[in-house]
Order: structure tokens, then sequence, then C-alpha cells
């Protein structure tokens, strides 16, 4: 007889183990929950029924940070040097702080053209940009930042460059509406080259602005995407602004992780002639 | 010089990322505990637990507490084997965190194509630099004062874009 009764007791626990569920997390069962979805941040009492509200903090994070690793891709097909391409890895490091941000980014090449092939580091891009919201859909951020001379040239005429910038962004609804201005302080030194035909080959320099306007649109919550025309001086004397229509996406994957794609089409001879990008970010 | 200067810049933001990595880290260890005791609590316990851990939510942001969220129905759902939807315990702060994460991924896209727009004079930038680097190296000149004819880089297309 005492067999049967430790047998059933067991068998009735065990079912109500396996069969434990608490659909509203109040750590009341549902089987002896008198008050079934309780919202969760309700304190309860025993029988799961609310005896307190409580206050949630709206606050935001204030820190938040990114690592962003990419593989990007840049081809042309200048008449001095015929069809080049450039395949690069990046990565990137973004800190910000409520509205203020820094940035960290940099790359590794390897160029091939017709007879030649080289690679290294590129440029080192430093900088600090602040956010003003200016409104609830207006946006601005203005920025600061130094392209560190990492890249080896044969030139020997590499030298820290300075950027401002100023960018808007107007997001209404779906619809992202942004347009951009830089400023680059080319400190790279004037250098002539004599061939040993006797040739000169003139490199000067001058300082850039650069502009870029277009529109995005989210896709759905996780997906935008969006196109862009960008123009910039050329960093030589005398030469055809670099100009460029571009299409860009970021894909949220979820609440850490996304990627961001990109194309650019030349449309000036001092522009690649397609430049793609690829990134896989870790925002926290 | 140079090397000093992309050696601080890097120490900077390191500093930086680690500190931020170990407060993120703290608060995680914290809820884990918590989520452990109410997951080992027997039944009479477990409201007492599950209300501390509610009242800690509460006083966490909007990140965090949709993270502590997220990790306490994935573990109870794992261990009662219930197939409870993303949400449906959350009631009315179900919007809200649905509304949080949208309005994070808004943002941040955002930020990213501000920076895009940027990135893309960078490349190019570079990309003339690479192309005049390509040009010296290709034409074998050395460094000299100007003398005979001047010529410059061409970059026209060979047969027009």
């Amino acid at each position: 007889m005492k067999k049967i009764i430790l047998f059933t007791m067991l068998s009735l626990l065990s079912t109500g183990l396996l069969a434990y569920s608490d659909a509203d997390m109040d750590g009341v069962a549902d089987s002896v929950d008198k008050c079934p979805n309780t919202p969760l941040m309700d304190l309860v009492d025993i029988n799961g029924c609310t005896k307190k509200k409580l206050n949630v903090s709206h606050t935001k994070s204030n820190s938040h940070a990114d690592i962003i690793v990419g593989a990007n891709y840049s081809g042309s097909n200048f008449a001095s040097l015929n069809q080049t391409d450039t395949y690069s890895s990046s990565l990137q490091v973004d800190y910000y702080y409520k509205d203020f941000s820094l940035q960290a980014s940099t790359s590794y090449y390897k160029t091939d053209g017709h007879a030649y092939s080289e690679n290294g580091m590129n440029d080192t891009f430093v900088g600090a940009a602040y956010n003003i919201k200016l409104t609830k859909y207006l946006l601005v951020r203005v920025g600061a930042g130094a392209s560190l001379p990492t890249y080896k040239t044969s030139l020997n005429n590499n030298n820290t460059d300075y950027t401002g910038s100023l960018n808007v962004s107007y997001a209404l609804a779906k619809t992202n509406i942004f347009a951009g201005y830089s400023y680059t302080l080319n400190n790279d030194d004037d250098v002539s080259v004599k061939d040993s035909l006797g040739n000169v080959y003139d490199y000067r320099y001058q300082d850039t602005n650069a502009y870029s306007a277009g529109m995005g649109y989210y896709l759905t919550n996780s997906l935008y995407m969006s196109a862009a025309y960008n123009q910039s001086n050329s960093i030589y004397k005398g030469y055809e602004d670099v100009k460029t229509a571009s299409l860009y996406g970021y894909k949220s994957i979820d609440k850490n992780w996304f990627m961001t794609f990109f194309y650019a089409y030349g449309l000036s001879n001092t522009a690649s002639d397609h430049a793609a990008s690829i990134k896989l970010g870790y925002y926290f | 010089m140079k090397f000093a200067k992309i050696t601080l810049s890097v120490a900077l933001l390191g500093a930086l990322t680690l500190g931020m990595a170990d407060e993120t880290a703290s608060t995680s260890v914290s809820v884990d505990a918590q989520i452990a005791a109410i997951q080992a609590a027997p039944a009479q316990e477990r409201v007492q637990l599950m209300n501390q851990f509610k009242q800690k939510l509460a006083t966490m942001n909007q990140a965090d507490r949709m993270a502590a969220i997220q990790e306490m129905q994935q573990k109870m759902q794992a261990q009662a084997g219930t197939q409870m939807q993303a949400g449906q315990a959350m009631g009315a702060n179900g919007q809200e965190m649905g509304s949080a994460m949208k309005q994070k991924a808004t943002e941040h896209a955002q930020e990213m194509q501000m920076q895009a727009n940027e990135q893309m004079t960078q490349m190019q930038n570079m990309n003339q630099r690479q192309s005049g680097n390509q040009f010296m190296n290709m034409n074998g000149g050395s460094m000299s004062g100007a003398t005979g004819g001047s010529q410059n880089m061409n970059f026209n297309m060979p047969a027009g874009r």
C-alpha cells in the first residue's frame, strides 16, 4: 500500500514538474496562477496577482561601441595605368557617449594592375563627432578627424591630413533625406619626379571640398537602403572632380549584430569605375 | 611621431572600449546569478525572487532591460520546455521593448549612413593617392627638380567613359 502511495505521489510530482509553465513570468505556475497574463513589470503576490506596479526607467544607456570588419574592392581603368584592382580588409571601432562619438578605422590593401602589384596599410583615420538633434526629425552631425599617414608611398610625401565635416539627416517615418559636406586639408608635399628620359611628372596637391546628398528608406524595421550622389575635388590640382553615384544598405541582424553593404559607380574620369564593400559589425 | 600618434589613438579607443565592456560584463554576471537563483528556487520562493528580479529590471536602462528579459525568457523556456513567444509575457512592456529596439536600429543606421558619406570621400582620396604612387612606380622616375618637358598623370579612360 505504501509503495502504491509513494509511486502515485512521485508520478504526480514528476507530471507537475514536466508540465510546469509560467507564461506571464511572474514566478507562479500557470496551473495555480489566479491572475494569468500579469504585466511583466508588476510585482505579484503568491497567487500571481498584481500587488504593485513598478515605475520603469526610460533612460537609455549613455555609452555604446561598435566594431566593424569589412571587405572592400575598387577598380579603375585610367589611361595612364590601365585596369587596376584594389582589395582591402578594414577594421573600424566606434565609441559613442551620449551624443559624442569617437571613430578609428584602418585597412590593409592589395593592388593588382598591369605589370604592377603592391600591398600595405592604407591611411588610418581617427575622428570625433557630435550629434545635435535640432528637432525630432532633424539630426546634425559635426565632425573632425585626421588621416594619419600610415600609407607608404614611393613619393615619400604623405603627411597627416585634417578633415572637418557637417552632415544633416532628416528622418521622417520610413524616409531619411541626408546631405553632407566635408573639407580636407591635404598636407601632402608637392613633388616633381623625373624619369630616365628626362620627363618630369608633377604631383601638386590641393585641399578638397566634398559634397554628398541622397535619400534612404527603411524597407523593414531592420533593413535600410539608400542612394546618394557624391562629388569631391581631386586631391591633385588641375584635375576633374571625383563624382560617384552610390547605393548603401544597412541590415540589423539582431540587437548586436549588423551588416552594411555599399556600391559606388564612378561618374567622372578621376573616380574609381566601381567600388564596393560589405561589412559586419557588432554593436554593444 | 607618426607611430606615436597611432599608438596614442589606438590606446585611447582600446581603453574606452575595454572600460565599457567591463561595465557590461558586471551587469551580465549579476543578471545571470539572479536568473540561476530563480530557476533553482522552490515554488514558494520563486515569486519573491522574481519580484526582486523585476525591481532590478525597472532600474536598468532600456537596452540592458531588453537584454535581461530576453535572457530570462530563453532560460525559462529551455527549463520548462514551453513555447512562449517573445513579447507574450511582456504585456504592455512588449511594445516598449519592440519600439526601443526599432529606435536603436534606426538611430544606428542613421549614424552609419552619415559615416558612409564621409568614408566615400576618404576611399576616393585614397584611391587617387594609390594611383599617383602606381604611376610614379610604373614610370620609374626619381625625385628631381623640374627640367625638360612636364607631364602629369592622365586619369582619362582609354576609350572614354
